[in-house]
């Protein structure tokens, strides 16, 4: 071996260890033998798109001296309260496997799982010595008694991350213990949880003692109790949550730190929005998707961010809104505006948005990297103006809004295939219209001028099978698809699977059902485990506060797995397996 | 696969299976059986009931026959040959409808005796039924929408666009602030928005030092006049 002609193993190794980049360590891994096991010693992270692909016993068979591991579960959908609570994606088998044998790790990321109390106890028990990060992100299943082990045992933490999980709170002796264990935190977040019993004076110890805390975001606390904190941190550089219940004035006395450049505070209003003010100018990431601001409130805050890269919020901020934006914020990278509120009263009428300011961001915005919207209305001229200026648009996204019956322009066919031809650098793409909103030769041009894109959303498009199945003749890199409310047959999808090259991951909610129920079969094969949501009844709250009965149409969902077919399926979800039906393989 | 229709051993005591001559024969019964309980047969979920001892002088094959289908039912084991693949996909379906529509759905009982015949949970016309298997409409209900309607049009009443929770639960809690806020809320109120009646609503919690303080109680409107900025 050591007599082969080319690279001794010695300059391999201090090569390989410098590529970060997954597909290029994939490909390290293929050329040969040595090579693979070079990447397999030095590979420092692994995200896992989906727990069940692969089992921990595999992972650390291969990388035994993971660094940093990232692990997802639960379908996207489950944003969105599409997805059963108790579907799976449990961490336990995880986190026995990294409490056991892995013991360079000092990240870990868990997103969209379920986390036990007792998990959380192995892990602190296991790594804590060493642990530096560690994210439960989304994640539900946990008590804030999980929560004191980590702050107890994991004294090394520079991130805890928990936001949007749901957690049950018995008290808030949690952050307490984090507190007084901890010197070395940066980031602290528990952003959208629901957690009330936190003390605001454990977060002014943490920020006194932690003398690199850059980033914390929490949940809901008065400002006016945060005024101590403020002026302890004084590295921060983001804040978001709190609350104001108080008088407007009365927060003339809140002084943020001088260095702080991403900011979003919850329930801001008109009136205590010029506290910002004074260094606007400063900020980079502005997040007003919990605020309380009109068109009006937008513009005016807007414009005084000429250095803005980030901003998230809602549609009340109307085409008014994107137009100062796309005057003032000739910096700005990523965009992302959400639906607001439906009620009558809640949002400001000015508050839609339209091709109107799609085009004026397009032609302002010419860093534009990520756009994410919800529109009221749109032409396929608006679209067109996307893909022949945002060149650097990696990812787009638009949905649709239901509430209008007349859309100015309808199909989009010209306007897609446009803007997928001009933005030449996007990798994921989400199109979600209604009937009528893009024709099955738009969805063809879909397929046919995505090169790059590996992850696609695509909601009520095409009108006929045709659509699917010269739509999947394309996409080359397509590696996780998900489908809703179109009209697609089960044989129509089967066969779009077996053509999508790279496909890895398909989720579909809404399809037509085939006579037999067997077409899906079109697309059993080694390695692909398929498992159906079956339609079920959910209760809903619907915008009033109500308590509706839904029915959640079935969802399929099919992706590769080394794994063989889950163990842990509930009552809600159920297996297709081929080699019981008999299927030919 | 005729000469290796052996005979079977009983499961449970007062259970027997007839011989097969080597056909299509077992227990008829298990068509009929309604489902009501069915067995999970897709899911490799261990099967109920059965403890699977065959003796010696029972069972004289340990691996199927090529187109042999195995039933296992409670405590009957009933064994089919010479069934084509699509057939036994179909069985498999139904199974998994029936299995489903009585997991997910209390009052769809009825549903499950009408599986047994056909599948007609499977056989909705498809230009009306978004759902696949194991839907749980009642049949009634597609034809309320014509034929030729197009089929989105039913989809979309059944998959509303989803709204992200996050958003769902930051709209509860600005509600509730109003609600605190203004308990009796008065017609004549201009439609203003949030930004001033939500400041003054209280956010109850008895503890002090902690997130949910209760503030200082608020005069009705204030002025729309921007606060001083320091």
């Amino acid at each position: 071996m050591t007599s082969q002609p080319g690279m001794s193993d010695v300059i391999l190794g201090c090569v390989v260890p410098y590529i970060d980049d997954p597909k290029d360590r994939d490909a390290v891994s293929l050329v040969c033998r040595r090579w693979y096991e070079l990447d397999a010693l030095t590979r420092k992270h692994i995200t896992i798109a989906l727990c069940y692909t692969t089992s921990p016993d595999r992972l650390r068979r291969r990388f035994r001296h993971l660094e940093s591991l990232k692990l997802k579960g639960k379908p996207r959908a489950a944003m969105f309260n599409l997805i059963p609570e108790d579907w799976g994606g449990y961490v336990t088998p995880w986190v026995n496997e990294i409490a056991e044998n892995f013991n360079c790790l000092r990240s870990v990321h868990f997103r969209r799982m379920i986390v036990k109390d007792s998990d959380l106890e192995v892990l602190a028990r296991s790594r804590g010595k060493v642990l530096q990060v560690l994210k439960l992100d989304k994640c539900s299943g946990f008590s804030t008694d999980g929560l004191l082990q980590v702050g107890r045992m994991c004294r090394q933490l520079r991130t805890l991350f928990l936001e949007e999980s749901s957690i049950i709170e018995k008290d808030g002796q949690w952050l307490h213990e984090l507190a007084v264990n901890n010197s070395v935190l940066m980031t602290l977040n528990f952003y959208m949880t629901d957690l009330v019993k936190v003390s605001f004076e454990d977060l002014e110890l943490i920020a006194r003692n932690c003398r690199n805390l850059a980033s914390v975001k929490i949940s809901d606390c008065e400002i006016l109790d945060l005024v101590g904190f403020f002026r302890a941190a004084s590295v921060l550089e983001e804040f978001c949550g709190g609350s104001f219940n108080d008088q407007p004035e009365r927060y003339t006395v809140v002084s943020f730190p001088p260095r702080l450049c991403r900011l979003g505070l919850t329930y801001m209003g008109k009136n205590e929005m010029p506290i910002v003010f004074p260094f606007a100018s400063l900020l980079k990431k502005l997040d007003l998707l919990y605020a309380l601001l009109d068109t009006e409130d937008h513009c005016s805050l807007i414009q005084r961010c000429p250095n803005l890269e980030v901003l998230e919020t809602r549609n009340v901020i109307g085409d008014r809104g994107l137009e100062v934006l796309a005057r003032s914020c000739k910096r700005l990278k990523r965009l992302r505006i959400e639906r607001g509120a439906d009620e009558h009263g809640m949002e400001d009428e000015e508050g839609v948005v339209s091709q109107r300011g799609l085009m004026a961001l397009a032609q302002g915005c010419l860093e534009l990297e990520y756009l994410a919207v919800y529109v009221s209305d749109i032409t396929n001229a608006s679209l067109q103006y996307i893909g022949t200026y945002s060149k650097n648009l990696c990812d787009f996204r638009l949905v649709l809004l239901d509430r209008e019956d007349r859309i100015t322009d309808l199909p989009l066919d010209n306007g897609v295939r446009d803007l997928l031809r001009g933005c030449e650098k996007l990798r994921r793409f989400a199109l979600y219209l209604r009937p009528g909103g893009l024709t099955d030769v738009g969805l063809g041009y879909i397929g046919q001028y995505s090169p790059k894109v590996r992850w696609m959303l695509l909601g009520y498009v095409g009108g006929s099978d045709a659509g699917i199945l010269e739509f999947s003749k394309g996409c080359p890199s397509l590696q996780k698809l998900e489908v809703r409310g179109c009209c697609f047959s089960e044989h129509a999808l089967a066969a779009s699977v077996m053509q999508l090259t790279s496909l890895r991951y398909l989720w579909v909610q809404g399809y037509r059902a085939s006579k037999s129920g067997c077409d899906l079969f079109a697309m059993a094969r080694p390695f692909w485990n398929i498992e159906l949501i079956p339609a079920r009844r959910i209760v809903m709250t619907d915008h009033v506060g109500e308590a509706d009965v839904v029915e959640d149409p079935a969802h399929i969902l099919a992706y590769y797995s080394l794994a063989g077919p889950r163990a842990d399926f509930p009552e809600t979800v159920i297996p297709l397996d081929p080699l019981a039906a008999g299927v030919e393989l | 696969m005729e000469g290796e229709a052996g005979s079977y051993e009983e499961i449970k005591p007062n259970v027997v299976v007839k011989q097969s001559n080597g056909d299509v024969v077992g227990d008829n019964d298990v068509v009929n059986l309604g489902f009501a309980e069915a067995p999970d047969f897709l899911s490799k979920k261990k099967i109920q009931n059965s403890s699977v001892t065959m003796t010696a002088s029972g069972l004289n094959t340990t691996s199927p026959a090529p187109s042999q289908l195995t039933i296992f039912y409670n405590g009957k084991i009933c064994v089919f040959d010479a069934i084509p693949a699509e057939k036994v996909r179909e069985i498999m379906l139904i199974a998994a409808t029936a299995a489903a529509s009585v997991a997910n759905s209390v009052d769809m009982k009825n549903v499950a005796t009408d599986c047994a015949t056909t599948s007609p949970a499977l056989t909705r016309s498809p230009s009306l039924q978004s759902t696949a298997t194991a839907t749980a409409l009642a049949s009634p209900l597609a034809q309320v929408y014509p034929v030729n309607s197009p089929a989105f049009c039913k989809l979309q009443g059944e998959l509303p666009i989803a709204r992200r929770h996050s958003l769902q639960r930051f709209f509860e809690k600005r509600r509730d602030r109003l609600v605190n806020k203004s308990p009796y809320p008065n017609p004549s109120t201009p439609k203003s928005y949030d930004d001033t009646k939500a400041n003054l609503s209280a956010a109850a919690s008895p503890e002090s030092g902690c997130f949910g303080k209760s503030p200082v109680p608020q005069e009705e409107f204030q002025p729309k006049a921007p606060a001083h900025a320091a």
